[in-house]
């Protein structure tokens, strides 16, 4: 119990991570179908910003959150018109080129306003660590669960029961249909990047306050995102956060049991393994096309 | 009609222009012949650097070029030396091999400078080794110490080897537990191939001093969260672990000390060299900086020696470089400038101002004092290194080395035969 307890809630907390990165990724693919490679490009961004508003310029958090949200927001537009409108109808593989472009560029954004060096992690949430027998578990990381489940909530009830939602889920399941209906797929385009980046920016000022040190590398979180979305289905926004949570849990116990060489093996194992037994994800649905 | 004699004046009287002129010339430079294809142009010393400025070791190799940079800018501002001015051509490679690669090729045949600076990363030296050696290019002082460069005869180098890390970390750990009969030994490592050497030489070197080897823990280059390593370490504490020699990366550093103050654990950790980093010491949980030390083969700009003095005042004249003052590879990308320009000066007054890479390379091979930034350096050896390591902590300004090089590295020059 020693053992596996401090490696469950630290799983828990780390795949709640995952699930909010992967939920913009998810819901991205959902609306618009672009594998958006630059995920962990985004995220970093929204970091950055947020070190910017509460450290350097030390905004009250209110401001400081929503003024994170419209700049991802309006990135978020950005992206649509500029890179993604101009790409519809085009190979697949133009798109998800397109987003690694787009990664590079944030990059070398991040590298001229902010240089190389490490920043230090924000501190949003409340300290300190209580025990549960020989296990610490940190306040922040129970605060970083609740708020993930919190946000994921929200979208999932607003993609069911808001207009909004409905029409992004009728673009995702029929685009032509959705055109012949009257439904402006442009419009829901443009907000789907702009919620997929606002909830990337969520993940990213949760995982900021969860990681150790800030540096160019925090995008690569994004590269662990993409198999939670896959593993759980890249259609399914539950999917998403189950697939989450179980790289998370699976990363914390291999590493903690076999030791930290062996984390990649079970998770992308993982990935492997899922996508030969259910290739649409755990909670994704198969697609059947008609020949 | 012009006579013969004004025919045989003008051209006597421009030949003599002409050597005025060259001797004029050549009082101006110092006493030094251009040779362009060795990196002396008529008004420039180019000098190249190579390392990562915007990859995942950027943070690491930044302060290296920095210091380089700056050392060019002190000596151009009081006239230059040897009537020209030092140019760095840097290269930025991302810490990437093929990237490495070109870069290396543009210095020798494009930028044809005198001599590199740094070439930062075993995947990146080892495999251009041939290519130095076919180039006779001198390198200096690249940030790690490898097997394959002490073979490599134009490689000069600063930093410590990783079996000379081991060996004054575990000395440094022996002395922080109280003895090396009572030490024993858990090594967290990356798991990369450096990683496994260097618990090889922890190994080694534990036993050689009569202390004991627990087991290793991995930790991954790019982990997020260090619970599991945190339950692996209390796990081999249980079963008597009571020291940490550790490899890794800031990055590593930082997250696994948060999670070892976070989950009350407290231990004597002793890093390797690019562990002896500000950043740690400033952005780390006191409870776990209050025993933790890192080695180092040179010492920052704000050490107390007769060396630090020029880049001190440099430094407290340009502000961009004010955060710098506690980084040891800043020292090393300064001491990398002054070597090279003390061989060429040696070299210079020599050979009557003839020059060549060739030369420089020779006076490199010889006997330097960095005024106490380093050990005494002496190339004159075949591997071109002179183990040179200490033990550092933070005095709330910068880092500062506890026992100095002498006693730290007394052993390990004892061990090459240099004492």
């Amino acid at each position: 119990m020693s053992v596996f307890l401090p490696l469950l809630t630290s799983g828990i907390a780390l795949g709640s991570v995952y699930a909010a990165i992967a939920l913009g990724f998810v819901l991205v693919f959902k609306s618009s179908g672009i594998l958006n490679f630059a995920q962990g490009d985004f995220v970093m961004i929204a970091i950055y910003l947020a070190i910017l508003c509460f450290v350097t310029l030390r905004l009250p958090a209110v401001i400081a959150i929503l003024f994170v949200f419209a700049a991802m927001g309006a990135l978020g537009l950005l992206v649509h018109y500029l890179v993604a409108k101009p790409l519809i109808g085009k190979p697949f593989f133009s798109l998800v080129l397109a987003t690694i472009g787009v990664g590079l560029i944030l990059h070398a954004v991040v590298i001229g306003f902010f240089g190389v060096y490490e920043q230090r992690p924000l501190a949003l949430f409340t300290p300190g660590v209580f025990h549960i027998g020989d296990a610490a578990i940190s306040y922040s990381d129970v605060t970083i669960v609740i708020i993930t489940f919190a946000v994921v909530g929200a979208f999932a009830a607003i993609f069911r029961w808001s207009s909004i939602g409905l029409r992004m889920r009728a673009v995702a399941e029929n685009l032509e249909a959705a055109v012949i209906v009257g439904i402006d797929t442009d419009r829901v385009f443009a907000i789907t990047w702009i919620v997929g980046l606002i909830v990337s920016a969520i993940g990213g000022i949760l995982y900021a306050n969860f990681t150790s040190s800030i540096d160019l590398s925090i995008s690569d979180i994004g590269l662990a995102a993409i198999p939670a979305a896959i593993i759980g289905g890249m259609t399914s926004i539950p999917g998403a956060v189950i697939g989450g949570l179980l790289l998370g849990l699976i990363e914390q116990i291999a590493s903690g049991y076999l030791g930290a060489q062996w984390r990649d093996l079970f998770s992308f194992g993982s990935l492997f393994i899922v996508l030969m037994i259910r290739p649409q994800g755990l909670f994704g649905r198969a697609e059947i096309v008609r020949v | 009609m012009t006579s013969l004699i004004e025919y045989v004046r003008l051209p006597t009287a421009i030949a003599l222009i002409a050597l005025l002129t060259n001797a004029t010339f050549a009082a101006d430079s110092g006493g030094l012949k251009s040779a362009p294809e060795s990196g002396i142009t008529d008004t420039a010393i180019k000098i190249g650097w190579m390392g990562d400025e915007s990859g995942p070791a950027a943070s690491i190799e930044l302060p290296d070029i920095h210091g380089l940079q700056a050392y060019a800018d002190f000596v151009n501002s009081k006239g230059g030396i040897l009537g020209r001015q030092i140019q760095i051509v840097d290269l930025d490679d991302k810490s990437r091999p093929d990237n490495a690669t070109v870069n290396f090729r543009r210095l020798v045949n494009d930028e044809h400078v005198l001599a590199i600076a740094d070439m930062a990363g075993s995947q990146i030296s080892t495999p251009l080794g041939p290519a130095i050696v076919a180039a006779k290019m001198p390198v200096i002082f690249p940030q790690q110490t490898t097997d394959a460069q002490l073979q490599t005869p134009y490689i000069f180098n600063l930093t410590a080897h990783y079996a000379d890390q081991a060996d004054v970390i575990v000395a440094t750990l022996a002395r922080m537990i109280g003895g090396a009969d009572k030490l024993n030994l858990m090594v967290v490592r990356l798991s990369v191939p450096s990683g496994d050497e260097f618990d090889a030489y922890a190994q080694r070197s534990v036993k050689a001093q009569g202390g004991h080897y627990a087991s290793a823990v991995t930790v991954g280059y790019t982990q997020e969260d260090y619970a599991p390593t945190v339950v692996q370490i209390k796990q081999a504490m249980a079963s008597g672990a009571n020291a940490i020699a550790f490899h890794g990366t800031i990055r590593n550093a930082l997250g696994l000390f948060n999670a070892l103050s976070k989950a009350g654990v407290s231990v004597p950790i002793a890093g390797i060299q690019s562990l002896a980093a500000p950043d740690i010491f400033k952005n780390g949980p006191a409870d776990i900086l209050a025993k933790f030390e890192a080695v180092q083969s040179a010492l920052p700009p704000s050490a107390n020696v007769p060396g630090a003095k020029d880049m001190q005042t440099y430094i407290q004249s340009h502000p961009q470089y004010a955060n710098e003052g506690g980084e040891p590879y800043f020292s090393q990308g300064w001491l990398s400038g002054w070597v090279l320009m003390d061989a060429l000066q040696r070299v210079a007054t020599q050979n009557g101002g003839t020059v060549s890479r060739d030369s420089v390379y020779q006076a490199l091979s010889s006997k330097f004092d960095t005024g106490g930034l380093t050990c005494p350096l002496d190339f004159t050896g075949p591997m071109h290194y002179t183990p040179c390591v200490t033990a550092m902590v933070w005095d709330g300004k910068g880092l500062v080395s506890k026992a100095g090089f002498a006693a730290d590295s007394a052993t390990l020059q004892r061990k090459y035969g240099l004492k």
